[in-house]
């Protein structure tokens, strides 16, 4: 397992599903991913038009739909062209590609496993064009791990690199691009929380996550980026980002269960996948609902506050149903205003 | 083969920090999910007392066709609840990995199984359906979790969960895992998935090809932290790699979660 290349694929995704894009906040954006990890931007003709002069310092492909977007390429940090067979299937798009000294990758969509034996037909093709490397898209079908043989099985027919790029259409896409890059891919196409069209891509920041987790100790991500990029992205796209989305959701390292809170208290690692801090959060304890008596006290240490025993389980009664009837947790100033009403409930008692 | 579902948006849905169901909605969402036809409803957890106690009676008492489970801690205390709301499985959650057992507990394996094997016996013998959870399975040691869910087994435990606790699996290793325990646990098997790597459905999907035989999931995949295997997408990716649920209404399924949404956001 070696050091995979990472492209990622958001640029012309977020340029065409959002309205108004600035230029200076894209390429922004693209340093960001760079500094995560990335090592190449695909962008297509709309794209590039968007981005106008591309900043030096980062690399790019460019997504080649018909010969003519070939003429689009005037700087040298496009380093290559990301195609179809029908393009490559016209000499002077070959010879111009070539006289440019640009890479080859040529995308292939697999469907299901008994695709790949159509791969076999464009082999000639893809070496009288000299492609560099082979993209294998969609594998919406390949749920058996197996699948991977598949990477070995092109390799060998084409003598191309394989780069692949799962689409998300049954919500597989994270777990295939992990598995390609662990079996050898040389590539992995990503795009940042998977958007991408039709059904969205593998989540850029799901399989760092998982590759850094799971892969080999040398790959090391600047994962502590990503609040800073999905606030970027967030500017760029004006859609939300749910609180539980997976390694970059606010809300993924809020506690609130007494189970939880109690198993965090004393070792973090009992209820956490990693270290809040390597993707750049903390860990935050709420009061609400599940909350048991041991985050309660911690909650009241916190603020200060002393509580009895006996006040600390009316008080704990109380946020239940406080919490219940706001249908949220509660923030410190209405515990606080509640642990006064618990108060003058005790003293009613004595 | 085909999956049963066990549904525990009641239970770790719930969970989730900021969520809080009052009995009215609980009963609401469990009348919900009954219709679609799941198995299993896991209703909450017992040993929470008040609102969360009432609203699991209430939920047994509606004679749902869906069976109604609590979650319990490992010990008697917590069964006794449960028992109390007249559940029809009682679901004992064991501490299987070292750190689990160490850092929270404060114990060893020896104490584990000795206090799972009472847990168990206990309801047992009050004649309820027991099944074990093995928490935090992914980070245990496979060869303790075998001589668990053997122990498991002779005192009656009728079906084991495999929790992916913490999320960090991936598909080839729980299809691995799963093959592996398969061979050795006599009684059917379920997957607990959580999403923190984005894997909740792969996982389950995985779990589901190495034959076990119960997913767990929860509407809109809400749950601790990245949440859960979610319930719509792990239906149309089973349709799709395993031919599972095709005779499941999608449609239906998509407005269940959406009503479901609206009661948990009161929106």
């Amino acid at each position: 397992m070696g050091n995979v290349l990472i492209i990622d694929r958001t640029i012309p995704e977020i340029v065409n599903c959002a309205g108004k894009v600035g230029r200076l906040d894209l390429i922004e954006f693209c340093w960001g991913l760079k500094e995560l990890g990335v090592g190449l931007f695909e962008i297509n003709a709309q794209a590039l038009k968007k981005l106008e002069k591309l900043p030096a310092g980062i690399d790019f492909v460019l997504r080649v739909e018909c010969g003519e977007d070939i003429n689009l390429i005037r700087t040298r940090n496009v380093l290559g062209i990301v195609t179809g067979t029908h393009v490559l299937k016209e000499a002077k798009n070959i010879e111009r590609i070539g006289k440019m000294g640009l890479c080859i990758t040529v995308e292939q969509r697999l469907d299901n496993t008994s695709d790949i034996n159509g791969l076999a037909s464009n082999t000639p093709l893809y070496k009288q064009a000299s492609v560099n490397c082979v993209r294998l898209l969609g594998l919406n079908n390949f749920y058996n791990s197996l699948w991977l043989e598949v990477l070995e099985k092109v390799r060998g027919e084409t003598g191309a690199k394989i780069d692949i790029c799962p689409e998300n259409r049954f919500f597989c896409a994270s777990a295939l691009a992990v598995e390609g890059i662990m079996d050898g891919a040389d590539a992995v196409t990503l795009s940042f929380m998977g958007i991408g069209r039709p059904y969205g891509f593998a989540a850029l920041e799901e399989v760092l996550a998982a590759y850094m987790l799971h892969g080999n100790e040398r790959v090391k991500y600047n994962l502590s980026l990503l609040p800073k990029l999905a606030s970027q992205y967030l500017i760029l796209t004006g859609a939300n980002i749910c609180d539980s989305k997976p390694v970059i959701g606010r809300g993924i390292f809020r506690y609130e269960s007494g189970i939880h809170a109690d198993g965090i208290q004393k070792n973090p690692a009992t209820y956490e996948p990693f270290h809040p801090a390597l993707v750049g959060q903390e860990r935050r304890l709420c009061i609400g609902k599940h909350s048991g008596r041991k985050s309660v006290s911690r909650k009241l240490e916190e603020l200060g506050v002393f509580c009895s025993d006996k006040r600390l389980e009316l008080f704990l009664e109380k946020i239940r149903e406080k919490s219940i009837s706001l249908c949220r947790e509660l923030c410190d100033a209405e515990l606080m205003q509640l642990l006064g009403e618990v108060r003058e409930d005790a003293c009613t008692d004595c | 083969m085909p999956v049963r579902i066990v549904d525990t948006t009641l239970r770790d849905g719930e969970q989730k920090a900021g969520i809080a169901l009052g009995i009215k909605e609980k009963l609401e969402i469990a009348g919900l999910l009954d219709k679609t036809g799941i198995y299993q409803i896991e209703a909450g957890i017992p040993a929470m007392g008040g609102h969360e106690k009432k609203s699991i009676y209430k939920i047994r008492s509606m004679g749902l066709k869906s069976k109604i489970s609590g979650w319990n801690r490992m010990n008697l205390s917590d069964v006794k609840h449960s028992i109390d709301c007249g559940v029809e499985i009682i679901h004992i959650s064991v501490p299987v990995s070292d750190i689990q057992i160490k850092s929270k507990l404060g114990r060893d394996r020896i104490w584990v199984t000795d206090n799972m094997k009472k847990c168990i016996s206990f309801a047992r013998e009050k004649g309820f359906e027991v099944t074990v959870g093995l928490e935090d399975a992914s980070r245990a040691d496979l060869g303790y979790i075998v001589e668990l869910i053997a122990a498991a087994h002779l005192e009656g435990a009728s079906r084991i969960r495999y929790a992916d606790t913490v999320g960090i699996m991936l598909r080839r290793s729980v299809y691995e895992t799963i093959y592996f325990l398969k061979q050795y646990c006599q009684m059917p098997l379920e997957m607990h998935a959580h999403n923190d790597l984005g894997m909740a459905v792969a996982n389950s999907i995985a779990a589901a090809e190495a034959g076990a035989e119960f997913v767990d999931c929860t509407i809109g995949g809400i749950g601790e932290r990245a949440g859960n295997c979610d319930f719509c997408q792990f239906i149309n990716a089973a349709g799709a790699y395993l031919g599972l649920f095709e005779d499941t209404n999608k449609e239906e399924i998509t407005n269940l979660q959406k009503e479901v949404m609206c009661i948990i956001t009161k929106k």
